[in-house]
């Protein structure tokens, strides 16, 4: 176990007596109403203390619903030396600033929505703060906290050595269906058009949905394929993507759409010639615990029970580990980058693979 | 002209296991003339030998999962005077055999993506025109090519289905859990998810549809791809209807062709 800074050790004191960690977010938008707030509800040991947003009567109607004081910028909120975790929930090209503002206030443990940032030189910074003021950060990749996947990790032995084939397919209703069953969203934000003709935006269709959706099996697809190497295929399609790519001598499919259907199904495989993996996850936004875990070895089937917690929930109750002192973080800053480098690579060559019109 | 129809096997097994599935259709013969003839396609002479029992005067032949041979050999049998059967088992299975008039249409879909996952015991190159002839039967034929990666697990095929959808075939050499295809039609806002069990066992294929309102799961038959096989040939001889798979396997034969000689792939 790390043993944490002794200012750390204080602020850990002064909350073992309530046992309540208080939380600050930023951003009120839809993911906090629907996914954050509700799962913060449902588990015990936290207050949201402050939330900060731009819209001043989203906030404020936010702010009320769980007992917190509203602030409308972020400098307000990080000036309070009272939180324990900030949740940085802005908009995606806000993080990075967001989440180093959060270290430089002296913020111990921040939790950052997917991506932590949107390229490798904002990484880069984004690392050398954390290192410096020594706060820990967890991002918000929440399949690799989902219960489901940390407990199919203890049967699949050698799966990731022998591993010769992953496969990722998500296919989700679409728009907010999801986010309504949860709760009741006040206001959204209407989506951004896509730019670009051709090629061009069919790349920026691609990129979008990596980083909003793919990017959340991609530190489980990166454990199993851990480098980029030839792309055979990559397609931005009308809601959908498909991406195959090799990695050293296994091969990665990841593929799916936004189908209106009213059924989700989100499964991710790996396969060796002696085990394959299964998992069925749950869609976000509503509670629906844990995905279901296979794994197959050798004629036998091991599918441990789905627990009523998913990966949101895994990711808090992550959080709370590393405030009270508990545990270090179970992904450490490098290999967070290190997902953030896969993403961005992968990225960068599918457009370049779509832009080059690449037709074999 | 009806049953109940003489039938020779010269496979292994399968007379006792098909008699007993067809007591009434089907009778052991020891002859040729006039009788069905189970052929086993592992001979590497298996055209020669159907050709062989068409002359003797067999009304049918089956051949039992036949092994793969050149479009040229195959083309001596597209014309034959007597219904011809290849009985590769999950085109045989009931649900694909009848699913041209279930068929979902491949226009407007977005994307097919099937996996097949085969055991060390099969041949993939088998194994792959199989899922190339169940995505052309089930929804439609793959017109373009776009990549093809092979390695000793598997394989990746990617192109486009005819009306467009981006197409991804996957091979999986999995050992340790049952061969199998399953593959996924997304067609907003419908979605054809199918799973075929590649054994010889009846467990039956499930085709489900999922749309706006809810989930379909489509009849499912108990009955043995062999089984049904067995039925088509003697159906196809009694009401003297031409029956020959070959066509369909060499149009199959043909792609699985231009997937190996894809540029770039991987040995």
């Amino acid at each position: 176990m790390r043993i944490l800074p002794k200012d750390v050790q204080s602020v850990m004191i002064r909350d073992m007596d309530s046992r309540t960690l208080r939380v600050g977010i930023i951003g009120a938008g839809p993911v906090v109403q629907s996914i954050h707030l509700p799962a913060l509800a449902r588990l015990e040991g936290f207050r949201v203390a402050r939330i900060a947003d731009v819209s001043p009567d989203v906030v404020r109607a936010v702010a009320e619903r769980c007992g917190a004081v509203p602030h409308t910028v972020v400098p307000d909120l990080l000036a309070h030396a009272d939180l324990d975790i900030v949740a940085v929930c802005s908009p995606q090209h806000l993080h990075a600033e967001h989440v180093e503002a959060a270290c430089r206030a002296g913020v111990r443990v921040v939790l950052c929505e997917k991506p932590f940032a949107s390229s490798r030189e904002e990484a880069e910074r984004v690392s050398a703060v954390v290192r410096e003021t020594g706060a820990a950060v967890v991002v918000g990749a929440m399949h690799a906290y989902d219960p489901g996947w940390l407990a199919a990790a203890e049967h699949w032995g050698a799966l990731e050595e022998e591993v010769h084939t992953v496969r990722s397919s998500i296919v989700m209703p679409g728009g907010s269906r999801f986010e309504d069953l949860a709760t009741e969203v006040l206001e959204r934000a209407a989506p951004r058009p896509l730019e670009g003709t051709g090629a061009e935006r069919e790349a920026t269709m691609l990129e979008a949905l990596l980083y909003g959706l793919v990017i959340h099996d991609l530190p489980l697809v990166r454990r199993f394929a851990p480098t980029v190497d030839r792309i055979l295929d990559a397609r931005g399609l009308a809601g959908g993507w498909l991406l195959v790519y090799e990695s050293g001598d296994r091969i990665v499919h990841l593929s799916g759409a936004m189908t209106g259907g009213w059924k989700p199904d989100w499964r991710f495989e790996a396969h060796s010639t002696s085990t394959s993996l299964e998992l069925r996850f749950q869609p976000s936004y509503v509670w629906a615990g844990s995905a279901g875990s296979t794994v197959t070895r050798d004629g036998s089937e091991v599918s441990p029970l789905p627990r009523d917690r998913n990966g949101y929930e895994g990711e808090w109750e992550e959080l709370a580990a590393i405030a009270r002192g508990e545990r270090a973080p179970r992904i450490p800053a490098d290999a967070l980058i290190a997902d953030l480098e896969y993403a961005v690579e992968l990225a960068e060559r599918s457009r370049s693979f779509i832009l080059d019109g690449v037709v074999r | 002209m009806t049953g109940p129809w003489p039938m020779r096997s010269e496979v292994d097994g399968l007379a006792p296991r098909v008699l007993s599935a067809l007591p009434q259709t089907l009778r052991s013969t020891e002859r040729t003339d006039g009788a069905l003839v189970a052929i086993d396609g592992e001979r590497a002479d298996w055209d020669i030998a159907v050709l062989a029992s068409l002359e003797e005067g067999a009304v049918g032949v089956l051949v039992e999962r036949p092994r793969l041979l050149s479009t040229e050999r195959l083309d001596v049998l597209t014309r034959t005077s007597a219904p011809v059967l290849l009985r590769r088992p999950l085109l045989d299975d009931p649900l694909v055999l009848e699913a041209g008039a279930r068929r979902v249409a491949a226009d407007g879909a977005l994307l097919l993506t099937s996996e097949r996952r085969f055991g060390a015991d099969e041949d993939p190159a088998a194994a792959l025109l199989e899922q190339l002839s169940v995505v052309r039967r089930l929804i439609a034929p793959v017109a373009r090519l776009r990549a093809a990666s092979f390695h000793p697990g598997g394989w990746a095929v990617t192109g486009d289905l005819e009306g467009g959808a981006a197409v991804d075939l996957a091979g999986v050499l999995a050992d340790g859990a049952l061969p199998s295809l399953r593959a996924q039609l997304l067609r907003p806002p419908e979605r054809m998810s199918v799973l075929l069990h590649a054994d010889a066992t009846a467990r039956p294929a499930e085709v489900r549809i999922v749309d706006v309102d809810g989930e379909l799961l489509l009849p499912t038959s108990y009955e043995s791809a062999e089984r049904r096989a067995w039925r088509r040939l003697t159906a196809a001889v009694s009401e003297g209807r031409p029956l020959c798979d070959v066509d369909q396997l060499r149009q199959d034969l043909d792609l699985l062709q231009r997937v190996e000689a894809m540029p770039g792939r991987a040995a």
